[in-house]
């Protein structure tokens, strides 16, 4: 290799250098925003140039996807027994967090703006938002059957509620689906989104292979038969409680 | 004598099976609660990310 080779082959790798540190530096995280969570979808959408003087800003407008300005919360109640031939209640509410209430903001320390609220487009204003929910659960009998929605306004919490009755006892596993489904206000085409889907099981007991309707009746029968024969007992049953009282 | 005897001890019994039945029957049932935090960030229109998570690492 003579002199003129290595020379060539030298600046090729500070070129190669020069490019690796000119694309880290426009991919990488912005500086100040490495401690930042996962709940700030703002910042790597949001298009911005700083320049070299900190106190002259240049904002463009952020290119990001509309979204909706909330941190929700999914509560999913159900009872994981119940007595075979009762029916319960399995609740699903979306509801906004109030601690996880978020402003998505972009702050570069060092630089003339701090806290700047960053624009998202809001879902809410370019989109009908419908919640959709189902309840997948094999040998239940489930109530309402098949898909229902609602619509998911800004603020307020959805709620959904089945009723499930399992007929026999026996370990009964399910899911609960819950979707959102983006209509377009101006039109287009619609979008579905799984929000998630969440396994459950639940446990059909029986008492001596009593289910629940039959055990109420039996349990009132006895009752009614218990008290008619111990009846005439009743006041030999006070006299002897009486007796001890008074000792 | 004997015979009332017997018919107190069934009275008894049969009660106190009643009432263990009755209570098995009324009894509220436990209820389990799972809360699940939705960040903004699922709450978006879907992306092709959404639907093929290692496309994020390609951009």
């Amino acid at each position: 290799m003579n002199k003129r080779h290595f020379l060539l082959f030298l600046a090729g790798l500070v070129l190669a250098g020069v490019i690796q540190a000119c694309s880290a530096a426009a991919y990488g995280p912005p500086p100040g925003t490495e401690g930042a969570g996962p709940e700030e979808p703002a910042a790597p959408a949001a298009t911005q140039i700083f320049p070299a003087t900190p106190t002259a800003v240049a904002l463009l407008e952020p290119t990001a996807l509309p979204a909706i300005p909330e941190q929700r919360r999914l509560t999913l109640e159900w009872p994981p027994t119940i007595r075979a031939g009762d029916a319960d209640v399995i609740r699903l509410t979306l509801e906004v967090d109030e601690m996880g209430n978020l402003t998505p903001t972009a702050e570069i320390e060092g630089h003339a703006i701090s806290g700047e609220t960053v624009s998202i487009p809001n879902l809410y204003e370019t989109h009908n938002v419908i919640a959709e929910a189902r309840l997948d659960m094999a040998g239940v009998i489930v109530t309402p059957a098949g898909q229902v929605s609602e619509p998911l306004l800004p603020g307020k919490p959805v709620t959904f509620y089945w009723s499930v009755r399992p007929a026999e006892m026996g370990r009964y596993r399910g899911t609960v689906w819950l979707y959102l489904r983006f209509i377009p206000k101006e039109g287009g085409e619609e979008m579905r989104r799984t929000l998630s889907a969440q396994v459950i099981e639940i446990q059909a007991v029986t008492l001596f292979g009593l289910t629940a309707g039959p055990a109420r009746f039996a349990g009132t029968v006895g009752s009614f038969v218990g008290a008619v024969l111990g009846f005439p007992f009743i006041d030999d049953v006070f006299r002897w409680l009486w007796r001890k009282l008074k000792r | 004598m004997a015979k009332s005897k017997v018919r107190l001890f069934l009275a008894v019994i049969v009660l106190a099976l009643s009432l263990a039945v009755l209570i098995w029957a009324f009894w509220p049932l436990v209820r389990e609660s799972r809360v699940l935090p939705i960040p903004p960030a699922d709450l978006q229109l879907p992306t092709p990310e959404t639907f093929f998570p290692g496309l994020r690492m390609y951009f």
